[in-house]
């Protein structure tokens, strides 16, 4: 029952219950939610204070490898709540951040401060590392190999660790058609 | 999923080496949030010895929120579970009314609760309820001036801590409600979770378990986890009034097992805590070298069992625990084991 459960997620969606209490959103929602849906790597991170100093922002300058919604710059910056600054840690359970060199198929909202940077759909939903398997396949995952989803009242859980890149970039491609 | 992964590793041994102890080195016992120092990981937790904590909560709401019930009386009713867990002193009290309405004006004086705030970038996706933004003291900060109060007196002590509910969804105050509606108990007592110090709960009948579960009254394992910030002891003597179960999961290799969800569950049908505390599990995550500590353990006979974090909860649900310990994330690739 669980495999089938995992199945189905595989199919219909792509969801990841991290931090802080969420709702699971699919590729696809993810990808309408969407201003642009890139394929990246992380080349620089940092951490700073917003002009009030009440905010730490970790920000991540992304390589664009590939386009699969938008029309991205070839270098972005994605910018994240919390973060490490003059002694200071914040922090939002649960946020993942990037690690130099990390590749990553994210689906990005321009910031709604208007400063340039790009937010991660559904906080951390839209987040998926991308590796290759040992099989050689191209796998990315939301950084949550199961997946805890909140459905009205019930809470539901779904099997399922990845998929394949290829999977993605086609559910993407055949969204924003 | 799980029973491929299980297949894969079947000749993987996990040994398990557990002993009830009564006044164990202490660790983490629980989730806590972790933050990296030189020392080691320490926990966030508030220096309720040195300042007086409130929460201050904007008024402000917009149709987004239903019910009868006052927000205002829903936080004292989230909180109050949290501040009166048995054998921890808690004392988290109601602050004045703000109306500052942005994260970005919320200053280090304040403990922000928000239905308006907009300026928190999720904001604009409605799959996010809530987020608690903390911040703590790393080493280099400690005697330092408190905003709050006092000096920083430790690595890892909180001095603020925010919570914004989302303005682009629908709470009901009143109690469960048809989705896409929350019932804003349930998502504000797994915040106020956040907000004292705690990460997620491997635990699924606990209130910091990441998925919502409807639940407002705490879970044994939850009560452990503010018994460890702030019991009698405090973290650095967490066996001091309850019990503690200590041990080291390895492999087949005898290699320590990182990040393994260790958690100890009742064989009798004993209550030791009044309603309408649950009961359930109570958990620990293992450390680097694979051994852990489960701390808040009422007298019992326990059963303990080890295993991946594989889900239900995986180790994205605590992504701020291994790199506390400079690890990246712990295997998932051996079997689960009871003793």
């Amino acid at each position: 029952m669980k495999r089938l459960a995992g199945i189905a997620m595989l199919l219909a969606l792509a969801a990841v219950c991290g931090a802080t209490t969420v709702i699971p959103l699919s590729v696809e929602q993810l990808t309408a939610d969407a201003d642009e849906v890139v394929e990246a790597r992380a080349v620089r991170s940092w951490s700073a204070w917003n002009p009030q100093r009440t905010i730490i922002y970790t920000f991540t300058d992304f390589n664009v490898t590939s386009r699969l919604k938008g029309a991205s710059p070839d270098v972005i910056t994605v910018k994240q709540m919390g973060g490490h600054a003059d002694g200071l840690i914040q922090t939002i359970a649960g946020l993942r951040y990037f690690q130099d060199g990390e590749e990553a198929l994210l689906f990005l909202r321009r910031s709604a401060m208007n400063d340039g940077t790009r937010v991660i759909v559904g906080l951390m939903q839209g987040n998926f590392r991308v590796w290759t398997a040992r099989t050689g396949h191209r796998m990315a995952s939301n950084g949550v190999p199961h997946v805890n989803a909140v459905e009205g009242s019930q809470v539901r859980t779904y099997g399922g660790t990845s998929l394949e890149l290829d999977a993605i970039e086609a559910r993407v491609r055949k969204a924003v058609r | 999923m799980r029973s491929t992964v299980a297949a894969l590793a079947a000749s993987a041994l996990l040994l398990l080496a557990a002993a009830l102890l009564f006044h164990a080195t202490p660790a983490q016992s629980y989730v806590p949030s972790l933050s990296a120092s030189a020392s080691g990981p320490q926990p966030s937790r508030w220096n309720l010895a040195a300042q007086s904590v409130q929460w201050n909560l904007n008024k402000t709401i917009k149709t987004n929120i239903q019910g009868t019930r006052s927000v205002e009386q829903v936080m004292l009713d989230s909180f109050a579970p949290w501040t009166s867990v048995p054998n921890a002193s808690l004392a988290i009290t109601e602050g004045a009314t703000t109306t500052v309405s942005s994260e970005a004006a919320s200053t280090a004086t304040i403990n922000l609760i928000c239905f308006v705030c907009t300026d928190a970038d999720f904001s604009k996706d409605s799959s996010t309820l809530a987020v608690t933004l903390t911040t703590a003291a790393d080493a280099s900060s400690v005697g330092r001036p408190n905003p709050q109060g006092g000096t920083i007196q430790f690595a890892g002590q909180l001095m603020k801590a925010d919570i914004i509910f989302n303005p682009s969804v629908t709470f009901n105050t009143d109690g469960p409600c048809a989705s896409p509606c929350q019932e804003l108990q349930t998502v504000a007592t797994h915040e106020i979770g956040h907000f004292v110090g705690l990460s997620h709960s491997p635990v699924m009948r606990a209130v910091m378990f990441p998925a919502n579960g409807g639940a407002t009254a705490l879970a044994y394992d939850d009560v452990a986890g503010v018994d460890y910030l702030y019991g009698p002891g405090g973290p650095a003597n967490a066996c001091a009034s309850l019990g503690c179960i200590s041990g080291t999961v390895r492999n087949g290799l005898g290699a320590g097992v990182f990040e393994a969800h260790v958690f100890a569950e009742s064989t009798t049908a004993l209550q030791f805590y009044p309603s309408p505390i649950r009961k359930s599990p109570i958990g620990s995550v293992t450390r680097p070298d694979g051994t852990y500590i489960i701390t808040g353990l009422p007298a019992d006979s326990y059963v303990v069992t080890a295993e991946p974090l594989d889900g239900p909860m995986t180790a994205s649900d605590i992504s701020a625990y291994a790199p506390a310990y400079g690890q990246t994330t712990g295997p998932t690739n051996f079997t689960t084991r009871q003793h």
